[in-house]
């Protein structure tokens, strides 16, 4: 039935789709096609894993009706798809890191992950203190010297 | 009969070798065992491990500690070596005159010149110009659209755009005209408004073209020759990426500064002479070899190097209770390696080559405090322990025991802090030398030149081969074969060059592709354990000449490394030298040829006496 290259996400029929969009961004913004498909009921592990086996991408998506989002890939058991997010709780970046990772899949590029991308940029570590830098130098030629060969 | 433990504590494994000689002085070997070195080696905490490894050897022989007679431990001359890397070019950009960078997904595709302006002044800006629009994080991608639709629309020359977030692609999908966008740019306050600026976006799979030649940029913003000579750095940092933005301010400049790294004094048994650092290491191992032997290097205070030289002599002086000012640098060894650096004042963390040197050094005492350990074994565990000789020399009677040798032979230890080498000759006598610079150095360069800033981690780049994870089920080697895996692999190492240690795959996060990082070790290795092996059988070949050295063993636990030993090969082709790994006793491959060798020379007095 779907014989486009394109990213399959099934949704189940009260998913709440809008919440989707930022993970349809992200996969515009990396630049691969997808289709979206309303589907039967069914458990979101199944129905994201039907998305994975049917796109010709072998990548997959479901969302159900409680707003959770799973990513599947073909070559994954059922139970255990790649990321599940809850849409309704995540944040639109987080979403948003589903698509890029949905693309990314497809493209055998590295992940990115949310908690610790420039999307959700940590607290900047403090400067460290003058005092400490030469009892590291010791510690790290002492290191060092354990180490040996 | 009698049964004999020798022992070699070496900085970073403890080896033993139990063997039993016969009545006629003839040598069996019954047992060996390995363990990690307990501390620094010399120190009388080594004991612990000495004796966890003697009971390991004495296990399968269903022997008593106190069944031992005797037992030998290697006399070590103490040798540590550190290394410390000099910068010595820069380039510094004053007020931010360029980005490139490299964002996974740039916006649209081609070249575009305009006027920088803010997204928020799109509104009073003329119809006549050209513009480069800046759109901050803080815009969604729909409104900045939606924004530029209606400037175009209003007939305003909108030619590219310039985004904090990751959205070009979002921008230009939604966009009536197609302009280049680049993207992912962290620090877009900094970008100059008002300023003439050209933007460059190259087709998928190409990289930039005009922005990296000199020619076009000179043509762009017409500069003349000399403002030409100046944005050659610009060009250079620009070459093999997608995307690209160049912005001509008025006071802008950028130069390739040379940083002062500080002079060396090297000072040998004949001569003395001085090399600048920044002068390359080429330039300074030439000097090295002039005045050669050695007798003290000496660098400049307030420096890296001498800050790294004062901190080898003050722990070795510790070490062999000694004060520091009896304590020289006896030997280094300089690489030029280049160091990607961070530009000043760049947009989005661009970086730029700059050149180093990378500095090992050695420094040597004449004798570790073995005699204490030996008294504290002997205290432990009662039984007589002494030093049983001079490490080089046993390490060169445990090697002879490799099938197919004989002297003239020379051994390698490739270590961590220092190279060391062996010779003996047909009539017995035996040379040794130690040399900065070896697998610590190796790691300092790989660190450098990759920029990951994580010792950790580049030390297992060192040791292991490398992987690139295709997908979630296969790795690719970087020998090109593929393994696949039962269950799925962490999706954080999907995608990802991956070392591949022992204890499972490590991701390398960096952008730098799995064939630059192999060049980059493999050059590391080559630059010091090539060299210096080089280096080291020179020193102690006759008349300096390796083709008189018949055979070359390697030993300890590099030997064991998946490339050094054939590197180290293919350079001693040339001088007609029978190169391998030793396999001391024909069963325990480079390991244990000192224990193995205090053995031997203890039963060869016997029988002498």
């Amino acid at each position: 039935m779907n014989q486009k290259p394109a990213v399959l996400i099934l949704l189940s029929p009260s998913a709440p789709a809008d919440l989707l969009q930022p993970v349809l961004w992200g996969m515009e913004e990396e630049g691969i096609p997808f289709e979206i498909l309303q589907a039967a009921n069914g458990s979101i592990q199944q129905l994201a894993k039907q998305a994975a086996d049917t796109s010709p991408l072998n990548v997959g998506m479901a969302q159900g009706g409680d707003g959770m989002v799973a990513l599947h890939h073909r070559d994954l058991p059922a139970e255990t798809p790649l990321f599940s997010v809850d849409s309704k709780s995540a944040h639109p970046l987080n979403l948003r890191c589903v698509g890029i990772n949905a693309a990314r899949l497809v493209k055998g590029q590295p992940l990115v992950f949310y908690e610790q991308s420039e999307l959700n940029p940590a607290p900047e570590r403090a400067p460290d203190e003058g005092g400490s830098l030469l009892e590291e130098l010791v510690a790290l030629v002492l290191d060092e010297l354990v180490k040996g060969h | 009969m009698a049964y004999i433990a020798g022992v070699d504590v070496g900085n970073n494994t403890t080896e033993v070798a139990i063997g039993e000689i016969d009545s006629k002085g003839e040598v069996s070997f019954l047992s060996s065992a390995i363990v990690r070195t307990v501390s620094i080696k010399g120190t009388i905490q080594n004991a612990m491990g000495v004796i966890d490894a003697l009971d390991n050897a004495l296990k399968p022989l269903a022997m008593q500690r106190k069944d031992l007679p005797l037992i030998l431990i290697n006399e070590a001359a103490p040798v540590i070596g550190d290394v410390a890397m000099e910068t010595i070019t820069e380039t510094v950009i004053t007020e931010s005159a360029m980005i490139g960078h490299n964002p996974a997904t740039p916006g649209g595709q081609g070249l575009a010149f305009g006027e920088t302006i803010s997204f928020d002044s799109l509104s009073s800006a003329s119809s006549t110009g050209q513009w480069i629009v800046v759109i901050p994080g803080l815009t969604d991608f729909r409104a900045a659209a939606e924004r530029l639709n209606e400037a175009m629309s209003a007939g305003m020359q909108i030619v590219g755009a310039i985004a904090q977030n990751d959205d070009a692609v979002l921008i230009h999908n939604r966009l009536l005209r197609p302009i280049p966008i680049v993207d992912e740019v962290a620090h877009i306050d900094r970008v100059p408004l008002g300023m003439p600026a050209a933007i460059e976006v190259a087709a998928t799979g190409r990289t930039v073209e005009k922005l990296s030649n000199p020619y076009d940029i000179a043509t762009i913003f017409q500069l003349d020759p000399e403002e030409t000579r100046r944005i050659v750095p610009i060009a250079r940092a620009l070459m093999g990426i997608r995307s690209a933005v160049v912005i001509k301010t008025p006071q802008g400049d950028i130069q390739e500064r040379r940083i002062p790294a500080g002079k060396l004094a090297i000072i040998g048994e004949q001569q003395k002479t001085e090399a600048q650092i920044d002068e390359g290491a080429e330039a300074i191992m030439l000097r090295v070899e002039e005045v050669s032997p050695l007798k003290e290097i000496r660098a400049e205070p307030g420096t890296n190097v001498g800050g790294m030289f004062e901190q080898v002599r003050k722990v070795m002086a510790e070490l062999t209770d000694q004060p520091v000012h009896a304590i020289t640098v006896r030997d280094i060894l300089a690489v030029d390696t280049f160091k990607p650096q961070k530009i000043l004042g760049s947009l989005a963390g661009e970086f730029a080559l700059g050149n180093a040197v990378g500095l090992a050094a050695m420094v040597e005492t004449h004798k570790l405090p073995m005699q204490r350990l030996a008294r504290k074994i002997e205290e432990e565990i009662q039984v007589p322990c002494c030093v049983g000789g001079v490490e080089a020399e046993m390490a060169i009677y445990g090697a002879l025991t490799t099938p197919g040798t004989r002297a003239p032979l020379a051994i390698l230890d490739l270590g961590g802090g220092s190279t060391d080498a062996a010779l003996i000759t047909e009539e017995g006598a035996i040379r040794s030398i130690h040399l900065a610079g070896a697998g610590e150095m190796v790691t300092l360069l790989i660190d450098t030149e990759l920029g990951l800033e994580d010792k950790e981690l580049c030390e297992d780049i060192k040791r292991y081969p490398l992987g690139k994870v295709e997908s979630l089920f296969h790795i690719r080697h970087e020998d090109g074969s593929v393994q696949f895996f039962q269950s799925p692999l962490d999706p954080r190492l999907f995608g990802r060059v991956v070392v591949l240690t022992d204890g499972g795959a490590k991701p390398i996060n960096t952008s730098t592709g799995l064939d630059k990082i192999v060049a980059v070790r493999r050059q590391a290795k080559h630059k010091v354990f090539v060299h210096n092996a080089l280096r080291a059988l020179k020193r102690i070949a006759p008349a300096g000449n390796i083709r008189l050295i018949h055979f070359v063993v390697l030993v300890g636990g590099s030997a064991l490394d998946f490339e050094i030993p054939k590197m180290i090969s293919d350079a001693l082709m040339e001088y007609a030298v029978v190169t391998g790994r030793a396999n001391v006793r024909g069963i325990e491959g480079p390991r244990n040829a000192v224990a193995t060798g205090l053995v031997l020379s203890h039963a060869e007095r016997r029988a002498a006496s």
